[in-house]
């Protein structure tokens, strides 16, 4: 059987459905950028064997990062001593109550410190957090050996 | 004969024309998309790359003494806890491990896990809390590592020594 014939001046892509895609996709991935970015910084945290996992967090828990350099960062922003003392003090205040002792705040934050940053940035962190209210801290650890943190 | 191509289905410029009801049968202008396409192609591939997404992480739980309101007293009955204290060298970049006065070894060589094991045997004496004291300039992992070995001894209160101002 001899092949049909087409002539080529009737074959028309119909680039819409593509198109369509193609702008759903770029959205999604500046909308999953914006996301990622904003809370968790580019870290390398320690190892931890005893780490539970972060499942389920609170969508509202205070999250600082630590950098190597000794930067605290919160949402993407480096925040001083007395930045991060106001920020806390504001979170504590705005926190639920310990039932037993009102003076506390209930809610916990997490600190991601990276695995080569002087032990003096949570430190600062821990003893601001304290002053305020806040008892219940959350140390980010990475569960495998190498693992990288925001990745 | 008449020919498919010419009187079959009608041509693709007749087929948009034939859209406009009521107007005279002028073509449009034709649109490039192709640069267009090309930005957006270009754009999804930097995002596609640029992005990183969020992982799940561990976390290890610590508390900080509740010493703030009138309710946390403590008691004078109550036993000191295990002192882990971490020493960092930074001639050596070494962290020296001591478990109350004595000395476990080097963090890095099995210092942490000595002191695991002592404070596994104090645990026994019925203490049943511990604190960490690391000096402020130490990396954080020793701090991460010290904090997990205690988890895994099972004990039961784990802070932190606040430094002196």
């Amino acid at each position: 059987m001899k092949p049909r014939k087409i002539d080529e001046g009737d074959l028309k892509m119909e680039m819409t459905p593509m198109i369509d895609c193609v702008f759903q996709l770029l959205i999604f991935f500046m909308i999953c950028t914006e996301i990622a970015q904003s809370e968790l910084e580019m870290l390398t945290l320690p190892h931890a064997s005893e780490s539970i996992p972060d499942e389920k967090p609170d969508k509202k828990r205070m999250v600082l990062n630590v950098t190597k350099d000794g930067k605290i960062k919160f949402r993407g922003k480096s925040k001083s001593k007395q930045q991060l003392h106001d920020l806390l003090a504001l979170e504590a205040r705005i926190a639920p109550k310990e039932k037993d002792n009102p003076a506390l705040s209930s809610k916990a934050i997490l600190i991601r410190s990276d695995s080569e940053a002087e032990y003096k940035h949570v430190q600062l962190i821990m003893q601001e957090c304290a002053t305020v209210g806040i008892w219940k801290l959350e140390l980010a650890a990475a569960s495998q050996k190498k693992a990288k943190g925001a990745d | 004969m008449e020919s498919r191509e010419t009187h079959g289905a009608p041509e693709p410029e007749e087929r948009r024309n034939r859209r406009k009801p009521g107007g005279p049968e002028v073509a449009g202008p034709d649109l490039n998309m192709t640069p267009m396409i090309d930005c957006v192609f270009q754009l999804l591939i930097f995002f596609m790359c640029a992005t990183k997404f969020k992982t799940l992480e561990g976390k290890l739980l610590a508390y900080l003494p509740k010493t703030m309101g009138p309710h946390n007293v403590p008691s004078p009955e109550e036993k000191l806890p295990i002192r882990v204290t971490l020493h960092w060298n930074p001639h050596t970049r070494q962290a020296k491990v001591y478990v109350g006065q004595q000395y476990m070894g080097i963090a890095d060589r099995g210092g942490i896990a000595a002191a695991e094991t002592r404070v596994r045997e104090i645990r026994t004496t019925g203490t049943e809390k511990a604190e960490i004291d690391a000096q402020p300039v130490l990396p954080f992992r020793y701090v991460s590592d010290t904090l997990n070995a205690l988890i895994r001894s099972r004990v039961k209160e784990i802070s932190f020594a606040a430094s002196p101002p």
